[in-house]
């Protein structure tokens, strides 16, 4: 169910905008691009072929390995600090790779590698985050929640704070406003040539995340348990942080940062088909990725020809669904 | 590589029965959280019994020690030996094939139900690559059922209570299969049924056990061989009739003692001096 309604979220994204697209000219479209449709299209479906190749395709696609990204580095957060509340944005990994993105653009160091000089430059933002966030917390083991959220919040804002000097000490024009794109989070400059890297880092990532199921269900159990099944918590931890902020960096600096999405997703499929990790790995991605190919698209069209930021729609819709988690945790605590 | 993560064929029953396998000793050890030395020169020989207690009061050393059996911690000094070898020779998945831990910590809000837990005790004999299989599940099912939690497979772990968990928690533990298992304080917190039912099942157990126990009667009436821990070191080891004298408790627990003999098994009263 979950696979065709990806396809389904994923048609709607392309077909919809301020030009409309009829889903018969998009078929007709996309069978003239593999080669079997007709040769020629005509000025109207020429018109929308445009549309459709440079700025929907390489968009949805993008957005939909972006949501997945952020999902499965969800899940695998959450269970790392064996938190529900935990997530990429709330942890203060995704301000990290805004930061170590801005300072790409900015100042332009890592530029000789082209888009991977930027995603380096994220990628150390987001080491350099969460190493802090865990030291400040100090989780070896078991995380003390409200501690780690707490270091979380405050390391985002150190880091958001960060970015914004660089913007101010920078004058650049144009550079801020890039900056500020990433910081708000949007879909906005997709592009063809980022679909490739994205996509192979969330499935490499997501399928090394899958062959660590079973160490990620032993994990949420317990350092003790984890120990008992043969898996050396730590050490385990420290590889899998690594690799969640390399996938965080690497959606960030395509996409911005684009919060709640690694934390509503993963609660939403647990709720669906439980907390193995098996199952709840690829349902989040393919989720994850509808879930965020549906948002841009109302963040497109809602306020057309304006565009709202996807961040700050995901905000809004995400923050509540965290104000009642945090309530029922509060809740729960106090019971036992 | 599949086959690497099998362990030889043999049955539930046949697991206790691999003669000196599985058997834990610990050499000279000595370990310090922050200036605090816990074990001191600690020496424990290799269990005679099918269920060894450890006993002892606070701050003896006795959660201490079992972390160091399985690895958990690493001691300053001295070595742990599983089978005449340095502990820290092997890896942890090989330590897995052969010990389970039975430990009091709660996992966090990602709850599993009863029988994914306890499926994860075939975990450290199953490819990363593959489902488990029929006979995996066919021994975390027996491990159920032996456990008594089977009716409660698909329950959630934080929905249930006291006992049941502790049940729950040693199914996974069966489930893996290992020669020795070992449990810290698994009669916390629960009332008395359960503890007895609990080390019931522990004493009864195929296999080779070690528990850390709090409570001196549970451990005379249920461990066939038991070791005193007194500030970070062993001060006897042996059968309970020999180890738990009434001079010795007296002086480790600093209260007076009265024995008695119930059902065949040395009891005790006490009160302070």
């Amino acid at each position: 169910m979950l696979v065709p309604g990806s396809v389904l979220v994923t048609a709607a994204g392309i077909a919809a905008g301020p030009v409309p697209i009829p889903l018969s000219s998009l078929t007709r479209i996309l069978g003239h691009e593999l080669g079997f449709g007709p040769a020629e299209l005509g000025a109207e479906l020429e018109s929308h072929r445009n549309i459709v190749m440079s700025t929907r395709i390489p968009r949805v696609l993008l957005g939909f390995a972006v949501g997945a990204g952020l999902a499965l580095a969800g899940c695998v957060v959450q269970v790392l600090v064996r938190n529900i509340l935990a997530e990429p944005y709330l942890l203060g990994i995704s301000s990290g790779a805004t930061a170590g993105a801005a300072a790409s653009i900015l100042f332009g160091y890592g530029s000789a590698l082209g888009v991977w000089g930027l995603t380096g430059s994220a990628f150390a933002g987001a080491i350099a985050a969460i190493v802090l966030v865990l030291a400040v917390s100090g989780i070896g083991g078991t995380a003390n929640s409200t501690r780690l959220i707490l270091a979380g919040i405050a390391v985002s804002f150190m880091l958001a704070a960060l970015t914004n000097f660089m913007v101010f000490a920078s004058q650049g024009q144009s550079g801020a406003r890039s900056v500020l794109f990433w910081m708000l989070g949007s879909l906005q400059q997709a592009r063809w040539e980022q679909l490739a890297p994205t996509w192979l880092t969330v499935v490499l990532a997501g399928a090394v995340f899958w062959l660590w199921s079973r160490r990620l269900d032993a994990l949420a159990l317990g350092d003790d348990a984890s120990r008992s099944l043969g898996i050396d918590a730590p050490a385990f931890r420290r590889l899998a942080f690594l690799l969640v902020a390399f996938l965080v960096a690497v959606v960030v600096s395509v996409s911005g940062s684009i919060g709640f999405v690694g934390l509503v997703v993963p609660h939403l499929a647990r709720r669906a088909v439980g907390a193995v990790h098996r199952l709840v790995l690829p349902v989040s991605a393919l989720m994850g990725g509808s879930l965020l190919v549906a948002a841009d698209l109302v963040a497109r069209t809602a306020f057309a020809p304006r565009e709202l930021p996807l961040g700050i729609l995901t905000a809004l819709l995400g923050t509540p669904l965290l104000l009642i988690l945090v309530h029922r945790f509060n809740r729960r605590r106090n019971e036992t | 590589m599949a086959a690497d993560h099998r362990e030889p064929d043999r049955s539930q029953a046949g697991a206790a029965a691999d003669g000196g396998a599985g058997l834990l000793a610990a050499k000279d050890l000595d370990l310090a959280f922050g200036g605090t030395r816990v074990l001191r020169g600690l020496t424990l020989s290799p269990q005679q019994g099918r269920t060894l207690g450890i006993v002892g009061p606070n701050g003896s050393g006795k959660s201490t020690l079992l972390g160091c059996l399985f690895g958990a911690l690493r001691p300053d000094a001295g070595e742990v030996l599983l089978d005449g070898e340095p502990l820290r020779r092997f890896s942890q998945a090989e330590i897995a094939r052969r010990l389970a831990v039975v430990t009091q910590q709660q996992g966090g809000d990602i709850d599993l139900t009863v029988q994914e837990m306890v499926l994860l005790g075939r975990s450290p004999f199953v490819s990363p690559w593959r489902a488990y299989s029929a006979r995996d599940r066919a021994l975390a099912q027996e491990a159920m059922e032996h456990t008594g939690v089977a009716q409660l497979r698909h329950r959630l772990l934080g929905e249930l209570s006291g006992g049941e968990r502790q049940r729950a928690l040693i199914a996974r533990a069966l489930t893996q299969q290992p020669q020795l298992i070992l449990l810290d304080e698994p009669t916390n917190h629960l009332d008395i049924h359960y503890q007895h039912a609990i080390m019931t099942l522990i004493s009864g157990a195929r296999h080779r056990c070690i528990v850390v126990c709090h409570d001196l009667n549970l451990a005379a009436r249920y461990c066939d061989e038991i070791v005193v821990l007194h500030q970070g070191g062993v001060i006897a080891q042996g059968p309970p009739d020999a180890v738990l004298r009434r001079a010795l408790i007296e002086e480790v627990y600093r209260v007076r003692v009265r024995e008695h003999h119930v059902d065949g098994a040395l009891q005790f009263s006490f009160r302070l001096p």
